[in-house]
């Protein structure tokens, strides 16, 4: 098998092209703009075919995105680069790296996270992931978790909230089998948390809330350490290399060694590591604790990427803003599971606050659920309803609800 | 085993590379035998101007004790200092995460770190030999041997104390404390024969005296490998005891 060279490998594999599409122009014509070009991962895709293109020739491509119907489509334009007749990738056939010339980010992104998770490689099961019973872990005197008993449905984004010293970092590790709880048990994947630590660590990730790697490894030797872990070597490991390095937009620093990043590179190659197995079960501790906004957003649309094709991710956060983009959320306090349910739910437990002014006069009513509310209102309101100038609606946030019913307002940053 | 074999291959490579980029570690570790060697020269060269201290002890001894101790210390301390660094980072646990297994992890490190030790024994025993003028002759290779596995050995028991310590100071503390009674107890200034029978059998707890026993008595007594052997197979029994106790009291699971 004729090996690919390096700066092919920056080209990611993608395996089901809808349609290649030779264009009658070719180089040298002006149709590419180089100033504008824009790569992907810093290479392009690479893709077998059996049409005989040379380096140079513009090629039109459409991509279908599985799951995304006619919204999945993605049409765009891409000179071919290089060109190396068939190997074990594609026999028989074309094998050709193509750099895209008019890709818009929001495409590229799509297109690198499809990509990601297309090659995940796990289909989307029902059952439950994560199984928690009365589990409990004292640390001398200290009493971390009371009692703990919850589960987590396969592909969930779950969150695990509370404020600091609530017991989440004591739960995820105790859960990714890194620390022995005092009594009670736990089912990952309906395997036994304590008697079969072995088969769990191959099937979940961890990624600690200190993003620790080595510090004199490169990006690329940091992922291949953690991959030959699993008994992943040669093109196979390459290829999620470079597709774990895309993911997390860090295949321009691939060769760079670990010390040299900033804190959210630290972070993203802390991510990258723990996925370069392709784990069924996501445990993050605090995975967006000291990133910036923007980074933020991109680490919650990694999830939300993962968690459509199939992987649950347990997150722990004491942010509370986050909680939106989870699809449940459980609240621990002093050890103990305060509440557990959906965010739409939980938004429903929260008081509105609604104000009529009528004549200049404020009339002020609250209540649980305004909707069903309303015709109460204006009954007691009687004559006066006909006379109402203004109204104003003042509904309580979910870190208002959160702060208030379960922490009792003390402690819980922002 | 073939996993097992690739686990310890990866682990291996991986710290070889991290000592290969580290340039200041490297050049200090090999460096600093040759200042330690030159200045025991020079003590040495003074101390055999006393006729007293001539008769009392040779110099020569003094030489092979400390060619023993620099890599007995440098194994030692090097190994703890980097096991317990990963385990307050959290890189070890990141380590048992990804499926690498206890003795696995030993083993590799075990043998990145005598990469290192491989390095600085020839080194040290080249330098000896033009600083002190040793002439090791056809006893090269069994010298050669005990001191590249006093540095392993160290390396092991430097694995095995250091899963008992759980921050960093408390592997601080080990350090004197397995090394000054070394010191004492590995015949390095006065013979073990000397003290009474209690702490005789107490110095066979430290790896110091294998090696530096057996090597003062091809050097300056002229015994053969008959005479010794005994040595060499304490040795890698201490080895192997380390490697098996350091195995079973590393956990993975707190």
């Amino acid at each position: 098998m004729e090996e690919l060279q390096p700066e092919q490998r920056q080209y990611l594999r993608v395996s089901d092209v809808l349609e290649v599409e030779v264009e009658p122009i070719g180089a040298g014509n002006g149709a590419l703009r180089k100033e504008s070009t824009l790569d992907l991962a810093g290479g392009g895709i690479r893709l077998a075919g059996d049409a005989p293109v040379k380096p140079g020739d513009v090629i039109r491509l459409k991509l279908g995105i599985p799951g995304e119907g006619e919204r999945g489509t993605l049409v765009c334009r891409g000179e071919v680069r290089w060109v190396q007749e068939g190997d074990a990738e594609a026999p028989g056939r074309y094998l050709y790296g193509v750099r895209f010339t008019d890709i818009p980010d929001a495409e590229r992104d799509r297109l690198v996270k499809y990509v990601f998770s297309r090659h995940y490689g796990i289909r989307k099961q029902e059952g439950v992931a994560i199984s928690v019973r009365n589990l409990r872990k004292n640390y001398g005197r200290i009493e971390a978790l009371r009692g703990v008993s919850f589960e987590v449905m396969r592909g969930e984004i779950f969150a695990l909230l509370g404020p600091n010293g609530a017991g989440k970092s004591t739960m995820t590790r105790i859960l990714s089998t890194l620390l022995t709880p005092t009594s009670g048990s736990a089912q990952i994947l309906c395997r036994d948390l304590m008697k079969e630590k072995q088969e769990i660590r191959r099937a979940v990730g961890y990624m600690p809330q200190a993003y620790v790697l080595y510090d004199d490894l490169t990006a690329v030797e940091n992922l291949r350490f953690f991959g030959r872990a699993y008994g992943l070597h040669g093109r196979r490991l390459a290829d999620l290399i470079d597709e774990a390095l895309a993911f997390t937009e860090l295949t321009a620093r691939a060769n760079d060694l670990f010390r040299t990043f900033s804190g959210g590179m630290r972070q993203r190659l802390s991510l990258a590591c723990t996925l370069i197995h392709r784990p069924q079960i996501l445990f993050l501790d605090e995975p967006t604790a000291g990133v910036d906004l923007k980074l933020r957003k991109s680490f919650w649309d990694y999830f939300h990427h993962l968690s459509e094709t199939g992987v649950t991710v347990f997150v722990t956060t004491h942010q509370m803003d986050e909680v939106e983009y989870c699809q449940r959320v459980a609240c621990i306090h002093e050890g103990r599971i305060a509440l557990d349910d959906t965010p739409r739910n939980i938004r429903k437990l929260g008081l509105t606050r609604a104000v009529f002014v009528i004549g200049g006069e404020r009339r002020e009513f609250q209540v649980q659920d305004f909707d069903s509310a309303l015709p109460g209102i204006i009954r007691e309101l009687g004559g006066d309803a006909g006379r109402i100038e203004s109204v104003e609606i003042y509904e309580s946030s979910l870190e208002e609800i959160l702060r208030d019913r379960i922490m009792g307002g003390v402690g819980v940053g922002r | 085993m073939i996993r097992a074999f690739d686990h310890v291959v990866a682990l291996t490579k991986r710290i070889a590379r991290e000592i290969y980029r580290d340039n200041l570690f490297v050049f200090n570790l090999l460096v600093g035998p040759l200042i330690t060697l030159y200045i025991v020269k020079i003590c040495a060269d003074s101390l055999a101007k006393i006729p007293f201290l001539r008769d009392f002890m040779p110099m020569d001894a003094l030489a092979i004790g400390f060619i023993c101790l620099i890599i007995h210390f440098n194994g030692y301390v090097l190994c703890t200092l980097v096991i317990i660094r990963e385990r307050v980072s959290g890189t070890l646990e990141r380590v048992f995460m990804a499926t690498y297994l206890r003795h696995e992890v030993l083993t590799g490190y075990l043998f990145g770190y005598s990469l290192l030790i491989l390095a600085q024994t020839i080194i040290v025993l080249i330098a000896s030999k033009y600083m002190f003028n040793i002439t090791y002759g056809g006893n090269l290779p069994f010298i050669f041997v005990m001191v590249f596995l006093l540095g392993v050995v160290s390396i092991a028991l430097a694995m095995f104390v250091s899963n008992f310590a759980r921050r960093e100071a408390h592997a601080m503390i080990s350090i004197p404390l397995i090394l000054l009674p070394a010191f004492l107890l590995g015949g390095l200034i006065f013979p073990v024969e000397v003290l009474p029978k209690w702490l005789q059998a107490a110095s066979f707890l430290f790896p110091l005296r294998y090696a530096n026993i057996p090597i003062q008595k091809v050097l300056i007594e002229g015994e053969t490998f008959a005479g010794v052997w005994k040595h060499l197979a304490g040795l890698v029994a201490y080895g192997v005891v380390m490697i098996t106790l350091g195995s079973l009291t590393l956990r993975d699971r707190e």
